[in-house]
C-alpha cells in the first residue's frame, strides 16, 4: 500500500463505483413522494448512503423510485421515462400502490395494478406509505444486488 | 408586472402578442411542462404556449393521479371511507378526515364529547402548521433556495413524530373517527406539544428573516400572478388564495363549526408589505401568518382540555337517513366540501360522495393567471397556489 | 328562508318551476329543484340579485331513473354567509344535456367538464367540452351506477387475475359455487 496501490477485481471495482453513486430521479407521483422527500431531507438524509443526488431529468439518473399510484394515464409516461434513462438503470417500486395497486385494487378502473406491468422492478418496498427507514432499506437492498453483478462474465442482461 | 418591461430600449408599453407575431412572423412554441417536472408538485401537466420567454396561454391537463376514490367510496361502509379520504390531500390528512366525519355526524346526529372536539382542533391545527411548513419549504425550493426546505422538514418531522405516537402513522392517520377520535393524548404528550410550540415560535421569525423579506425572494414573487378578489369569486377560490387577495374570509370565523367560536384568533390577510394584494408574495405571507394563528389556537386548546371520554355513542353499523348534506371546512389549502348522499337506512354505503376540492378550483385559475407571465414566473405562480395533486384528481 | 327564495325564483324566471325539496329528517339539507331547461336563467338571477356570489362545485348523482345535477353555490358575503344546493334533473341517459353556466361563473368550466367525464352529461355551449380526469379515449362514464369497468386499456390489463391473492380467488370461486347451488335449488322449487 506504500504507493497507493490496491488490488481488486474489475467487477468489484465497477460495482463499488456504481452502488455508491446511485442518482435517483426526482419523480414523485402521490403520497409516497412526500415520504421520499422526507427521506432526502434533514432527518433521514439519504445522501449518507450514496443515493441522494436527486436529478430532475431521466437522462442523468440511474434509479427510478416509483413513489405512488400509477394510473393508466400515467403508465405510458412512466414507461417513456424509464426508456429515456441510460443503462445501467434500476427501479424501486415504493408503496403498496406501485407494488400491486394497494387500496385501489378492487374498484380502481383507472389504476394500474402494479408498476411491474410496464417496467421491470428490482426492489419492492411495502407500506402505505413506507416509512423513510423502509425506503432506505430498499435502497440498501438494491446496493447489495448491484454489488453482486458480474458484468464481465455474464452478458449484462437485466430483463428479458 | 410592468417591471418586466422596464428595461432600457424596450418599448414603453408591453407589446401585445399579436403585434409581435405579425411583425416578426414568429410562431408560438408549445412547451410541455410535466407530468414529470420538479416544479409541478406532483403529476400536473401544463401545456404552455410560449412566445419566446412570455407565456401566451397555459392549458392544465389533469387526471394523471385519478385514483377512482369516489367510486371506491360508493362501495365501502361509512367507516371504511375514512382511509380513502385520508389519501385525498396527503399533506393535510387530519383536515380531510374531519370534514368527512363531520358530514356523517351531521346526518347521524351524533353528540361528540367536548374533549374529542378539542383534540380534533388540536390535531387539525398541528396539521395546518405541518402543511404550511411543507408549502413554505417546497415553494422556496421551486424558486431555487434549497436550505428552507431542510429547515421546514426538520420542524415538520417533530409534528409527525407526535402524530405517529397518537395514531401509529406518519402521513395517513385514520385518527379522527365517527363519534370522536381513536386515541386519547396522554398528559406527557400534551406537554410535549407545548414544548414544541415554545421552541417552534422563534423559528418562524427566523423563516421570516431568511425568506419572507429576502430580496431575491421578493423580486421573484412580488407583482407576479396577481388575482383580484373578483377573480377569486368568479373561480370560486378559497383559503389562502382568497385571503391573499385581501378578502377577510375564513370559515372558522365566518361560519364557525365545531368549537371554533370559543377561540380567540385573527384571520390574516395579505399585507401588501411587498408587491400588491393578490400576488404570489401575499399568498405566501398569509400562510406564514396563519402558522402563528394556529399556534395561538393550540395554546388555547391546551388550556381548555379537561379529562373526559373521547368517543361518543355511535351505532355499530352506521346507517344514515335518506337525504344529503354538504359539509364545508377550512383546510390548509382552502375550503373542502363533502357532498354526501345517502340512499336511506337499508344501505350501509354512501350512495354518492363528491369532493369539492380547493386545489381543483385553484388549478382552474392557472389559464387566467398565465398569459403575459415569464415562464419562470409561471413556476412561481403554480407554487403560490400550493396544489396537491391527490386532491385535484381524486 | 328557502321558501322565499323559491317564490323569488319563480317570479323572476318564468317556467323555472322551482320547488323546495325537504328531507324527512330535519338534520339534512334542503335543496331547490328547478327545470333543467331554465338553469342558465336561474343562475343568472342568483348572480345578478347577489343572492349567491360564487359557485363552489357541480356534483352529479345517478339515481338510475334520472341523473341529478347539483349546483352548489356559496355566498361569501361576510354579513350574510350561506350556501345553496340547486338541482336539475335529466331523464335522458343517452343524450342528456343541460346549458352551461360557465359564462356566468368561470368556476363552472372545470366542474362541468368533470361532471361530463364522470356522469356523461353534455353541457351545451361549453367552451372546451372535453374529458378532464380520464384519458380522452376512455369509454363509459365511471360514476354511473351501471358502469362496468373495462378489462383492458391500451394493452394494459386493468384487473390482472394472476396478481390476485390466492385466498381471495378461492373465496370468489366458493361464492360463485354457492350462488350457482342456490340458483339450481330455487329453480327446482319453481
Amino acid at each position: 500500500m506504500q504507493d497507493g496501490i490496491a488490488l481488486t477485481t474489475l467487477d468489484e471495482f465497477l460495482n463499488w463505483g456504481r452502488k455508491n453513486s446511485l442518482w435517483p430521479m426526482t419523480f414523485g407521483l402521490a403520497c409516497c413522494a412526500i415520504e421520499m422527500m422526507a427521506t432526502g431531507a434533514a432527518k433521514y438524509d439519504l445522501e449518507r448512503f450514496g443515493c441522494g443526488a436527486f436529478m430532475a431529468t431521466p437522462r442523468r439518473a440511474d434509479l427510478m423510485i416509483v413513489a405512488g399510484t400509477v394510473t393508466l394515464k400515467m403508465a405510458t409516461r412512466v414507461k417513456l421515462l424509464y426508456e429515456q434513462m441510460a443503462e445501467p438503470k434500476y427501479v424501486i417500486s415504493m408503496g403498496s400502490c406501485a407494488n400491486k395497486g394497494g387500496p385501489y385494487w378492487q374498484h380502481g378502473y383507472h389504476v394500474l395494478k402494479g408498476v411491474d406491468e410496464v417496467v421491470p422492478v428490482d426492489v419492492y418496498v411495502p407500506g402505505c406509505p413506507p416509512r423513510p427507514e423502509a425506503l432506505i432499506e430498499g435502497v440498501m437492498t438494491l446496493q447489495k444486488k448491484i454489488a453482486n453483478e458480474r458484468l464481465l462474465r455474464d452478458k449484462w442482461v437485466k430483463h428479458a | 408586472m410592468m417591471n418586466k418591461w422596464d428595461i432600457p430600449g424596450a418599448p414603453a408599453e408591453k407589446p401585445t402578442h399579436n403585434a409581435i407575431t405579425e411583425k416578426l412572423k414568429t410562431d408560438l412554441l408549445t412547451l410541455n411542462m410535466g407530468p414529470q417536472h420538479p416544479a409541478t408538485h406532483g403529476v400536473l401537466r401544463v401545456e404552455i404556449k410560449t412566445d419566446s420567454e412570455v407565456v401566451a396561454a397555459a392549458i392544465p391537463h389533469l387526471g394523471y393521479l385519478h385514483r377512482c376514490m369516489e367510486k371506491h367510496c360508493e362501495n365501502l361502509d361509512y367507516r371504511g371511507v375514512i382511509p380513502f379520504v385520508d389519501r385525498l390531500d396527503y399533506l393535510a390528512s387530519m383536515s380531510m378526515e374531519w370534514t368527512y366525519v363531520a358530514a356523517v355526524e351531521k346526518m347521524l346526529g351524533t353528540e361528540v364529547p367536548r374533549r374529542a372536539e378539542l383534540l380534533r382542533i388540536l390535531t387539525v391545527e398541528l396539521q395546518r402548521i405541518a402543511s404550511h411548513l411543507m408549502a413554505f419549504g417546497t415553494y422556496a425550493l421551486d424558486l431555487g433556495a434549497f436550505s428552507p426546505f431542510l429547515y421546514a422538514f426538520d420542524e415538520r418531522e417533530k409534528i409527525l413524530r407526535l402524530f405517529e405516537e397518537i395514531s401509529g402513522a406518519r402521513l395517513l392517520y385514520n385518527y379522527i373517527w365517527i363519534g370522536g377520535v381513536w386515541n386519547d393524548w396522554t398528559d406527557e404528550q400534551l406537554t410535549r406539544v407545548s414544548e414544541f410550540l415554545d421552541a417552534f415560535e422563534p423559528e418562524t421569525d427566523k423563516y421570516h428573516d431568511l425568506v419572507s423579506v429576502n430580496k431575491i425572494f421578493v423580486e421573484r414573487t412580488a407583482h407576479v400572478g396577481v388575482l383580484s378578489v373578483e377573480d377569486c369569486f368568479a373561480y370560486g377560490a378559497t383559503g389562502p388564495v382568497l385571503r391573499g387577495s385581501g378578502y377577510k374570509w375564513d370559515l372558522r370565523k365566518n361560519m364557525p363549526y365545531s368549537l371554533y367560536s370559543e377561540f380567540d384568533f385573527d384571520v390574516p390577510v395579505g399585507t401588501a408589505e411587498h408587491g400588491e394584494l393578490g400576488d404570489c408574495w401575499n399568498r405566501y405571507i398569509v400562510r406564514m401568518l396563519e402558522v402563528k394563528e394556529s399556534i395561538k389556537i393550540i395554546r388555547q386548546v391546551l388550556q381548555k382540555l379537561e379529562p373526559g371520554s373521547v368517543m361518543g355513542k355511535v351505532p355499530k353499523i352506521i346507517k344514515l337517513p335518506k337525504g344529503e348534506v354538504y359539509m364545508r371546512q377550512e383546510c390548509p389549502r382552502g375550503e373542502l366540501g363533502i357532498h354526501l348522499v345517502s340512499e336511506g337506512t337499508d344501505s350501509k354505503e354512501p350512495y354518492r360522495l363528491k369532493v369539492k376540492s380547493p386545489c381543483f378550483t385553484h388549478v382552474s385559475m392557472l389559464p387566467h393567471m398565465a398569459p403575459g407571465q415569464m415562464v419562470a414566473d409561471f413556476v412561481a405562480s403554480i407554487g403560490s397556489i400550493d396544489i396537491v395533486l391527490g386532491e385535484v384528481d381524486r | 328562508m328557502l321558501n322565499e327564495l323559491v317564490s323569488k325564483i319563480n317570479s323572476a324566471v318564468s317556467g323555472a318551476n322551482a320547488s323546495l325539496l325537504t328531507p324527512e329528517d330535519s338534520k339534512l339539507e334542503s335543496s331547490i329543484l328547478v327545470d333543467a331547461k331554465k338553469i342558465h336563467a336561474v343562475a343568472e338571477f342568483l348572480k345578478k340579485s347577489k343572492i349567491m356570489n360564487a359557485l363552489q362545485a357541480i356534483s352529479g348523482v345517478d339515481y338510475v331513473e334520472f341523473i341529478e345535477v347539483v349546483y352548489i353555490f356559496g355566498n361569501f358575503d361576510i354579513a350574510n354567509p350561506g350556501q345553496l344546493l340547486l338541482k336539475a334533473r335529466i331523464t335522458d341517459r343517452v343524450n342528456g344535456n343541460i346549458d352551461t353556466i360557465s359564462d356566468l361563473f368561470p368556476a363552472a368550466d372545470y366542474q362541468e367538464r368533470e361532471c361530463f367525464d364522470m356522469l356523461g352529461i353534455t353541457f351545451n355551449n361549453h367552451p372546451d367540452h372535453r374529458r378532464i380526469l380520464c384519458p380522452d379515449d376512455w369509454e363509459g362514464f365511471p360514476l354511473r351506477k351501471d358502469y362496468v369497468a373495462a378489462k383492458n386499456y391500451n394493452g394494459m390489463e386493468v384487473f390482472p387475475e394472476g396478481k390476485m391473492n390466492m385466498a381471495d380467488r378461492e373465496f370468489i370461486v366458493r361464492q360463485e359455487m354457492i350462488k350457482k347451488a342456490q340458483e339450481a335449488q330455487s329453480g327446482k322449487v319453481q
